[in-house]
């Protein structure tokens, strides 16, 4: 081996291991959170290491039943507000987006900015006044005001992220299409939507992860314990007027992850090709 | 657009409203069958009590659909403060003293005086002291369903070890004369690296005794803070006294003893002697304790110089009727069940506090373990003539975070008493101000 193959055998190791060691040190409050949903309850902030001395599956039992409910239904919530979510972030968003980065119309730039200027906008701002329009609606109790809005492109960002990247895609495939007889609708649906699989894989995954996290909304909207969430569950765990059930909600929360790890890991290589062909930083 | 495509837009959007729909609530109410939402705040040991009352009561009212809405203690605020401003407050609600005077402000809740005159609320052989409690400007607003008021906690056992006699129950001294056996009977006694008071300053209730004590308002006629800045200087000198004495402990210690687990903590462990706290928390500490055989007690809090009594402020959580109700005098039943049926108190067991009615604390006194029913003893004790406990104007009771980083300013030195109470004095005007 040559004196600068050496040197560079040397230099590639030295950042590995400042890779791993950033990498462990990322991923410790997680390793801690799953190796406390193994430990007894008086172990957790005894025990600082991250093999439990004494294993225990009680707190994945205990947590599963919950408090005030089972966890089955509120996974079964969580997954039906994500979907519909979901949908209507991809449908509405889409078509948004489209408008936007093909079409010209009035005012278009003045409302791109507000569009924009939305995204700035705290959910605590927006709460009180959407509250009284759903309770006037008489649908406050229900999945309908936190579902209902994703159906008309609320999601600035989601918007934002797909006018970027669809403006990636060549004009000449519209002129094509349209020589070949496609309206508006058929560019749409046969050029841009196929082409814009990466974005819409990455909004996919976020509007998944955000609205399975999230959780205000959730709490004032979704006042019957029959469609309370994960996010609303996790929350009942710990509370000032109860002991905390520190295990169990470890235990819960990591049962919790699991979804969106599994959607992370099918879809990574398109959610890498879609954040970094849009230009987004994060 | 295709045809097809809309069609299918069409179902999506109606499958959307359907599936929303099917989740919502709604059924048609008639006076017939009322229909009463009951929220509180809490976690699951207490959220089971809730729903077995309103299940009995569902049983003995057969017509009447109950909705139980609940949430988390911050939770739940953060829902109140939405709710009560889409006028959509659940029928029976519940509050503490903190928050009453600041939704009355805001008309979320309506006067109950009716019912009790009817009867359809009985309130005839309660504690007055307690149903006072729960009044605005004399006029009642709110039933309590327990009280509770600050104390201090004692390690009664541990101090008979340590050869230290501890005043009876019935008898308060002045804070000076407390500062004073503190240091000169008590800390003596103690082993090195414990201490014999702890640190008030995260007790918000110790501070409201405290206004109440010196006969201050908490606001002037134009919103300002009233609470005189000697008032408060003497406050936190009182406590950086005790702390330079080491009497109480340092604010390094104090911080990290506050974010310690129950059984962990320096009261549960043999490294504080008597703690400020909650008489509600009396019984949950004594559960915890490390020392088998260590018995706790509680004691009334210090006077002031001359005074007749301690005047510790009377901290209820009631059950209100929202303004917006369409059923008040169900609501108004309902609250009367909850309140005074034996088979709905033997079920909440004095879960929120010590009950008003003396019926139910006398049911329920003989099955308490001995803390518990020092606590009916201690309430009873304390409310009996107390002066009326008003509830905090709007913005006050947000505002008594500051009072404790106020202290944690002077226990690291960083403030003089005198210098902390003027800067509360203009950091609650600026705070206050957003709220007129």
């Amino acid at each position: 081996m040559v004196v600068g193959e050496r040197k560079n055998h040397f230099a590639q190791t030295i950042r590995f291991i400042l890779i791993l060691a950033v990498a462990a040190i990322t991923m410790y409050p997680l390793l801690w959170m799953i190796s406390s949903s193994f430990k007894f309850e008086q172990d957790i902030f005894q025990q600082l290491g991250l093999i439990p001395r004494n294993m225990t599956f009680e707190n994945y039992i205990n947590g599963w039943k919950g408090r005030g409910g089972s966890f089955s239904l509120y996974f079964k919530n969580s997954f039906l507000l994500v979907l519909l979510a979901t949908v209507g972030n991809l449908v509405s968003c889409s078509l948004a987006a489209f408008a936007f980065a093909r079409k010209d119309f009035r005012l278009k730039a003045v409302m791109f900015a507000l569009m924009l200027g939305t995204i700035m906008l705290p959910q605590h701002a927006v709460i009180i006044p959407q509250y009284v329009m759903f309770f006037k609606l008489g649908v406050s109790n229900s999945m309908l005001p936190i579902v209902l809005p994703k159906f008309f492109a609320v999601e600035s960002f989601f918007i934002f992220l797909l006018v970027q990247f669809m403006r990636g895609i060549p004009q000449e495939l519209d002129q094509a299409a349209i020589v070949d007889g496609c309206n508006a609708w058929g560019i749409f649906s046969r050029i841009i939507i196929p082409l814009s699989q990466p974005a819409l894989v990455t909004t996919t995954i976020f509007s998944f992860l955000w609205t399975w996290n999230d959780f205000f909304p959730q709490l004032v909207y979704l006042t019957n314990p029959k469609l309370h969430t994960v996010s609303l569950a996790l929350k009942r765990f710990v509370d000032p007027d109860v002991l905390p059930a520190y295990g169990q909600m470890m235990a819960m929360s990591t049962v919790s992850i699991i979804p969106i790890l599994i959607l992370f890991a099918l879809f990574q290589r398109l959610l890498i090709e879609g954040i970094s062909t849009t230009g987004l930083k994060f | 657009m295709k045809k097809g495509t809309c069609s299918v837009f069409a179902v999506l959007l109606l499958s959307v409203f359907v599936g929303g729909l099917l989740f919502a609530g709604g059924a048609t109410e008639t006076a017939a069958n009322p229909e009463l939402r009951i929220s509180w705040w809490g976690a699951t040991g207490r959220d089971e009590k809730y729903l077995s009352i309103i299940e009995e009561y569902g049983k003995l009212n057969p017509n009447v659909s109950l909705t139980p809405e609940y949430a988390g203690w911050a939770d739940y605020w953060g829902k109140m403060a939405t709710l009560v401003a889409a006028k959509n407050l659940p029928d029976v609600h519940q509050y503490t003293n903190n928050q009453l005077g600041e939704y009355f402000a805001k008309g979320a809740v309506v006067s109950l005086e009716s019912y009790v005159k009817s009867g359809v609320i009985d309130l005839k052989d309660w504690n007055q002291g307690m149903v006072d409690s729960g009044r605005i400007n004399g006029d009642l607003v709110a039933i309590t369903l327990g009280i509770t008021a600050p104390t201090m906690i004692i390690n009664m056992t541990w101090a008979k070890e340590l050869g230290i006699d501890i005043f009876a129950f019935n008898e308060s001294m002045s804070w000076k004369e407390f500062a004073n056996w503190l240091k000169t009977d008590v800390q003596p006694k103690m082993p090195a690296g414990t201490y014999a008071f702890g640190d008030y300053s995260k007790d918000e209730n110790y501070w409201w005794t405290w206004v109440r004590q010196n006969n201050a308002k908490w606001v002037d006629d134009k919103g300002n803070y009233a609470v005189p800045v000697a008032v408060i200087e003497e406050y936190y000198a009182y406590m950086e006294d005790l702390r330079k004495a080491g009497v109480a402990p340092p604010l390094a210690f104090t911080v990290e003893d506050n974010a310690k687990a129950r059984g962990d903590n320096a009261f549960n462990t043999r490294k504080m002697l008597i703690r400020p706290t909650n008489a509600n928390q009396a019984k949950l500490e004594q559960q915890f304790m490390k020392v088998k055989g260590d018995e706790v007690e509680m004691r009334r809090l210090p006077h002031r110089e001359g005074a007749s009594t301690s005047a510790e402020a009377l901290i209820t959580s009631a059950m209100t009727i929202a303004s917006n109700s369409k059923f008040k005098d169900e609501a108004a039943k309902f609250i009367n069940y909850f309140v005074n049926d034996p088979a709905a108190q033997k079920i909440y067991n004095g879960e929120i506090g010590v009950p008003g009615s003396i019926k139910v604390q006398e049911m329920l006194k003989p099955n308490l373990n001995k803390v518990a029913a020092q606590e009916i003893d201690y309430i009873n004790m304390i409310a009996t003539g107390a002066p009326p406990t008003e509830p905090k104007p709007a913005g006050i009771w947000a505002f008594d975070a500051e009072i404790q980083q106020m202290h944690q300013l002077v226990a690291s030195g960083q403030m003089t008493p005198r210098q902390a109470a003027e800067a509360t004095i203009e950091r609650a005007n600026k705070f206050l101000a957003s709220f007129k």
